[in-house]
């Protein structure tokens, strides 16, 4: 019988940033640890990279044909548009699947906010109807000041109660660009941070406009995650092509942009960029050694599935269930795991891989070439 | 790093101290995002810096109201981009005129220390994390003699600057090697609508001209050591 993982049910105090469970994907261990003794589990020369994307006021609460409708945000078309999911009445404790449809809105049709903004549908997606262009009536700076004024972010049925704005931040966020936190840095402080790079550890940063998780739509839930943009720094770009240890994605956003970078161009290019890929089972990462990643329990989330791309099932199903019994806690607050080869074989290990790594990679100055990543990878090629 | 490398938030941008410094970092080739109360003022400052060609923004909010962290670095961010200079310049007197502090009013002190020091804990801490992972940003605390003097009257104030001064010091022993400097600096007596009403009958002529006293907190910016508690009249050129 396999206990279930828990949800943490809201935004905690927790100076320590929360457990995090160690997973040695070459010798299939794990360790109970602390976000606090991350940088113990690393050695000089890997590099973390993080999403910066701060958390957008994407919950817009709004009057529709004499309706309250819900509108929430999906990605910025510039200019003043952005795209967004309409739902029903409703509010943050009831689930997205189970909220009533909003009426039909066809193109021309208005919404009104509150603060005197207004929108006009300006297009309706062809795959589903919710999925509509609202061009607002004010644009720039007003906009901006418009929609902090009067946006939430969006809320969790399972959290106890209504969180604002600041409680689903990271503690480096940046641009807003996420409509949901990149919650697997949630547990990184910056103390933790600064503790890294005194060792000598990477961390380096891009920006993902990580998208929504649920649309309350099946046709468009199907579609998940929808193509997402990102920006990496050319100095991220650098790091990566320079790192002579393992590189670690902070969460599956990262993954995407730095995967789908390279596939889209051949080779790590930095710069702004729109991502499709999908991770799963047994696709071959060229970039990415490892992942921090959120607590999700399998078969409740897509994102689970995503895992299997850095450790078989049974391992996963394995950890799991340990962290389950071991009362970790799940979702945008709670717990994190560490998946990465050689984690937990010490820092010699580490730098025998590192070693290994430098042999086998071809240098270019403007390539991060053909990195052969961890050892329980089939070699890959970068331009497929 | 140059100054037309640097995305600048200023507080209490819209007049006195904090207006001549971001019309002299614009000047210098930083963006800036201007944050204070008033619309109208912030407008006015926010397009003379534009007439000039340099970049400005304004995000009308109260570092004071622990709701507008948020906001304002959201929306700063969202404007220009990711901050890496911050200048905590917003400050109140408290009652005035300046009372004795057994006599202030109730909850004055309150209010003096949430705009003079949790607004700048708040709005310091909410941009830190961003500046670590660069590994490079400056944080800026405008301080005052009062910090270490004991004058009649000027206790909230003086004590809210004291403590600004004490977070100071242990925000940079914390970030010690991360590449962020946060110092503070005793801009001295100035020319301002805050001296004039604390102290109505000082002759304007033997104050500093807040223009000059930015020009000086601009080279501690490029300068200035981590924790550093500086005076901006002690800058030379």
């Amino acid at each position: 019988m396999t206990a279930a993982l828990r949800a943490e049910s809201g935004p905690r105090a927790r100076p320590e940033g929360g457990r995090l469970l160690a997973v040695d994907t070459r010798s299939r261990r794990w360790r109970d640890q602390s976000m606090a003794e991350l940088p113990s589990l690393l050695a000089p020369g890997d590099l973390l990279v993080v999403n910066d994307a701060a958390t957008l006021p994407a919950s817009l609460a709004g009057r529709f044909g004499g309706r309250d409708v819900e509108l929430r945000l999906v990605s910025d078309a510039g200019e003043g548009r952005w795209w967004a999911v309409a739902f029903g009445e409703g509010d943050w404790r009831q689930d997205t699947d189970t909220r009533p449809p909003p009426p039909a809105m066809g193109v021309g049709a208005g919404v009104r906010f509150a603060g005197g903004l207004r929108a006009v549908i300006g297009a309706v997606s062809g795959r589903s109807e919710r999925l509509v262009r609202l061009d607002f009536s004010a644009r720039g700076p007003a906009l901006w000041a418009a929609l902090y004024a009067l946006g939430r972010p969006i809320q969790y049925s399972y959290l106890d109660g209504p969180v604002p704005l600041a409680a689903v931040q990271t503690a480096y966020a940046g641009r807003p660009w996420a409509v949901e936190m990149p919650s697997a840095g949630y547990g990184l402080r910056l103390s933790v941070l600064a503790e890294l790079k005194r060792r000598g550890i990477g961390v380096a940063r891009l920006t993902h406009a990580a998208g929504l998780s649920a649309t309350g739509d099946a046709t468009l839930d199907a579609l998940l995650p929808l193509p997402e943009r990102y920006e990496i720094p050319a100095e991220t770009a650098a790091a990566i092509r320079g790192a002579s240890g393992r590189v670690i994605a902070v969460g599956t956003s990262v993954v995407r942009a730095l995967e789908g970078n390279l596939r889209r161009h051949g080779r790590l290019t930095a710069g702004a960029g729109c991502t499709d890929l999908v991770l799963r089972r047994g696709m071959s990462l060229a970039v990415i050694d490892g992942l921090l990643t959120g607590m999700h329990e399998a078969g409740e989330s897509s994102h689970y599935d995503l895992l299997e791309a850095f450790a078989p099932p049974s391992l996963l199903a394995a950890a799991t269930a340990h962290a389950a019994v071991a009362g970790y806690r799940a979702h945008e607050f709670g717990d994190a795991a560490l998946l990465l080869p050689g984690v937990l074989s010490g820092r010699a290990q580490a730098r025998g891989f590192r070693a290994k790594t430098r042999l086998k990679r071809p240098r270019a100055a403007d390539s991060i070439g053909s990195k052969p990543a961890a050892a329980h990878h089939a070699p890959t090629s970068r331009r497929s | 790093m140059s100054m037309n490398e640097r995305t600048a938030l200023i507080t209490g941008a819209s007049r006195g101290l904090g207006r001549a410094l971001a019309e002299h970092l614009a000047a210098e080739g930083a963006r800036v995002v201007l944050v204070a109360r008033g619309r109208a003022a912030l407008d006015e400052v926010v397009d003379s810096i534009r007439r000039r060609g340099g970049e400005a923004w304004g995000v009308v909010a109260d570092v004071g109201d622990p709701e507008a962290i948020e906001r304002i670095a959201g929306q700063a961010a969202a404007l220009a981009g990711p901050v890496d200079l911050l200048v905590n310049n917003a400050s109140t007197l408290g009652a005035v005129p300046l009372p004795a502090l057994a006599d202030a009013p109730s909850g004055s002190l309150e209010r003096t220390f949430a705009v003079n020091l949790f607004g700048p804990y708040r709005l310091t801490r909410r941009l830190l994390g961003a500046m670590v992972l660069a590994g490079r940003g400056v944080v800026v605390n405008i301080s005052s003699d009062a910090a270490v003097e004991a004058y009649p009257t000027w206790g909230a104030y003086g004590a809210s600057k004291a403590a600004l001064d004490h977070l100071t010091r242990t925000f940079a022993a914390e970030l010690e090697g991360a590449g962020v400097r946060v110092f503070s600096v005793d801009p001295g007596e100035m020319d301002t609508a805050m001296h004039a009403a604390a102290l109505p009958d000082a002759d304007p002529a033997t104050l500093a001209a807040p223009a000059v006293v930015a020009a000086s907190i601009a080279r501690l910016i490029q300068s200035a050591p981590a924790g550093a508690r500086l005076s901006a009249g002690e800058v030379t050129a």
